[in-house]
């Protein structure tokens, strides 16, 4: 059984203590997980189908041609006219649809109104669809599956560059920490925004092209904190005893300062997520992000601007998921913060 | 007797100092001295006399880009230390000559457990062990510094033990790689009197089993009279006297060594009576005297003190001292 240090099980009860901060973690979780499974509950094509005493599962896989069920078509089944089919006939033969059964990207268009649609219990549309008739429970949920993983792999990229960089300025001091120094304030005077608006408004970003270019230019916000950590941490003993062992600089640095440093980098974590979900989105809303139809929470804010009284339910849902979502993060920071807290464990009166 | 093929470490006319403001000011001024096999030096003085930067030298861990290597050859394996590249000298370090610190509450990292930072030495030098058996080496450690329930004690934290197991722990990162010179910086001085005896029987015994030199470096002359066979004594930077343990004690030579042991309590005083001491202060690093460094304190003092420092002169056998009284 792997054994955890007691400090760290003490800092997890008192994080469990800040109620506000663990519920978040909580719900916060479950988003993602369900995101995740976003496939199952939000997807156009069926979950079950039995026809003619046979069980299909369309949803993962590749695409079953309407044929397969009897239909004249060659191109996927679609499955809500299926549903209709099966259910005037009355063979025995069913389709479970998921609770919202549209994807993300298609249109849905009805003969006598035109897009954006209004909620609707009755065509399964529980948050409306947007102008071009996409369901907006689909582009939320996969709006934000698309965000939130942004947001972290964008953070595991831009700590680990700025982590290192920061550690061996601290450490090497010197030519290494001027040199980068003087780096970090030339990049940090280039505006974040900008640059990526006139980089992607040469390229086209794609999801990997676009986590490029913000690693590139958001690497620099970590550095500084490590670099003063790191600065104070190499004076201590342990560092000098580690030497006098024949430990090489990159061993000292990865394996004794770092795990002395890291409440200081984990209290950061959370604040960086929402960063990067809100810089994700101000791209897309501006349009220098995702390229469309990707869905996005961004595209979805633009649209919800431009149809703000006709169209109250895109703003409506789009701007209540971003702030729950932005201030569980926040809550999450709050609580890790203070439970990383020395003062707590110490005080005088 | 300094020839021979039991010298395991020379140093000969060896300087080193710290930059300041674009002058260099010596710590260590031309200091010489060999170190037999299975021998205990002890290196005494006052704080900032340069005990501690002649150790931190042979260990080539003066702080960077202040510290600087003046002049001299420190030669270990007939390599000169100075001249290895930093990763030759990484490789020494921790497996041919080790190092205990003075504070052992900061010496270990507070984040690590012990077996860890034990088994990192093993990590580094003896890379082709498996992990069990560095596990294996780890609890032989431990035990042979002689803490209680090694198994346990694995897997505490720094700050799980007392100052006193710190030290044994500090003592078995040390010798994990059984090396051939261990070098205590004061390895006493934080720790109270009992502790203090305890691991100072420790390094004798473990010294006896294993044959290793020992560098000794306290400001306690009890400390270098239970445990060392030569003694260095240093002044400001410089070697005032050099001679085995007994002879130093019956015989000092150098008016700094005889203040010394006068300013000793002993049995035959009367209560109430004013401890001895030497007059004057250390001079400062920065303004160090013209001449023999000890002069403006020193009772004998005469004519030739003021013009250079004395050279050192040979008394008796292996008695050396660094005084025109007896020549210079």
């Amino acid at each position: 059984m792997i054994k955890i240090n007691p400090l760290t099980i003490n800092k997890f009860r008192r994080f469990r203590s800040i109620k506000r901060g663990y519920y978040s973690c909580i719900i916060l979780a479950v988003f993602i997980l369900i995101s995740l499974a976003g496939e199952l509950l939000v997807n156009s094509r069926a979950l079950v189908v039995r026809y003619n005493g046979e069980y299909y599962f369309p949803t993962y896989g590749s695409i079953i041609p309407g044929k397969s069920f009897g239909l004249d078509y060659h191109y996927e089944t679609n499955y809500r006219e299926l549903k209709k089919v099966f259910e005037n006939s009355g063979t025995g033969n069913f389709v479970i649809l998921p609770p919202v059964p549209y994807n993300p990207y298609e249109t849905e268009i009805k003969k006598d109104s035109y897009p954006p649609l209004p909620p609707s219990i009755k065509d399964r549309h529980y948050l409306g669809t947007d102008k071009t008739g996409r369901d907006v429970a689909a582009r939320l949920l996969y709006g934000f599956r698309i965000a939130i993983f942004f947001s972290l792999i964008l953070l595991v990229f831009q700590y680990a560059i700025g982590v290192t960089i920061g550690c061996f300025m601290g450490y090497l001091g010197g030519r290494f920490d001027l040199v980068f120094q003087r780096i970090i304030e030339i990049w940090n005077n280039i505006p974040f925004l900008y640059a990526i608006i006139i980089v992607s408004s040469i390229i086209i970003p794609s999801f990997l092209s676009l986590l490029g270019i913000m690693i590139f230019f958001g690497w620099i916000g970590i550095t500084w904190y490590v670099r003063t950590a790191t600065y104070r941490e190499r004076e201590r003993e342990y560092v000098l005893a580690a030497r006098a062992l024949g430990a090489s600089t990159s061993r000292i640095i990865m394996i004794h300062i770092i795990p002395n440093i890291i409440s200081i980098i984990i209290t950061f974590i959370p604040f960086s997520v929402a960063g990067g979900i809100t810089a994700l989105t101000a791209l897309d809303f501006l349009g220098f992000g995702l390229a469309p139809p990707t869905p996005s929470w961004g595209q979805l804010l633009s649209e919800a601007s431009e149809f703000n009284i006709k169209a109250p339910w895109i703003g409506a849902s789009v701007i209540t998921s971003m702030i729950a979502v932005l201030t569980m993060v926040t809550f999450i920071g709050e609580a890790v913060r203070e439970s990383f807290d020395p003062k707590m464990f110490t005080t005088y009166e | 007797m300094d020839s021979g093929k039991d010298i395991i470490l020379k140093v000969k006319n060896f300087s080193a100092g710290f930059m300041k403001d674009g002058e260099v000011y010596s710590a260590v001024d031309r200091i010489s001295f060999n170190l037999k096999k299975g021998e205990t030096l002890g290196i005494v003085g006052e704080s900032g006399c340069g005990k501690s930067v002649t150790a931190l030298s042979i260990m080539r861990l003066l702080p960077v880009p202040s510290g600087k290597y003046m002049s001299g050859e420190i030669i270990y394996n007939d390599r000169n230390l100075l001249d290895l590249s930093p990763e030759e000298m990484r490789l020494i370090r921790g497996d041919s000559i080790a190092m205990i610190f003075q504070e052992p509450m900061t010496a270990l990292n507070p984040v690590k457990k012990i077996g860890k930072q034990i088994s990192e030495v093993f990590e580094i030098h003896r890379s082709s062990l498996s992990r069990r058996e560095m596990e294996r080496e780890t609890l032989s450690l431990l035990e042979k510094v002689g803490i209680s329930d090694p198994e346990q004690r694995m897997n505490e934290y720094p700050h799980q033990l007392s100052g006193g197991m710190r030290q044994r722990v500090m003592i078995a990162i040390a010798l994990a790689c059984k090396p051939s010179i261990l070098i205590a910086d004061e390895p006493t001085t934080a720790l109270d009197v009992t502790i203090q005896a305890q691991i100072l029987d420790l390094i004798k015994e473990l010294q006896r089993e294993s044959g290793m030199s020992v560098i000794f470096i306290t400001h306690d002359l009890g400390v270098i009279s239970q445990l060392c066979d030569n003694v260095i004594v240093m002044y400001a930077g410089r070697m005032a006297e050099k001679a085995p343990v007994d002879e130093l004690f019956k015989n000092p030579l150098h008016p700094y060594t005889a203040g010394l042991l006068d300013s000793i309590p002993k049995f035959e005083y009367k209560r109430k009576t004013r401890l001895k001491s030497i007059e004057g202060m250390v001079p400062s690093i920065t303004d160090y005297p013209e001449g023999c460094r000890f002069r403006n304190r020193c009772t004998f003092a005469f004519e030739p003190c003021a013009l250079n420092h004395p050279e050192e002169t040979e008394v008796s056998e292996n008695h050396r001292v660094n005084c025109y009284k007896y020549g210079g």
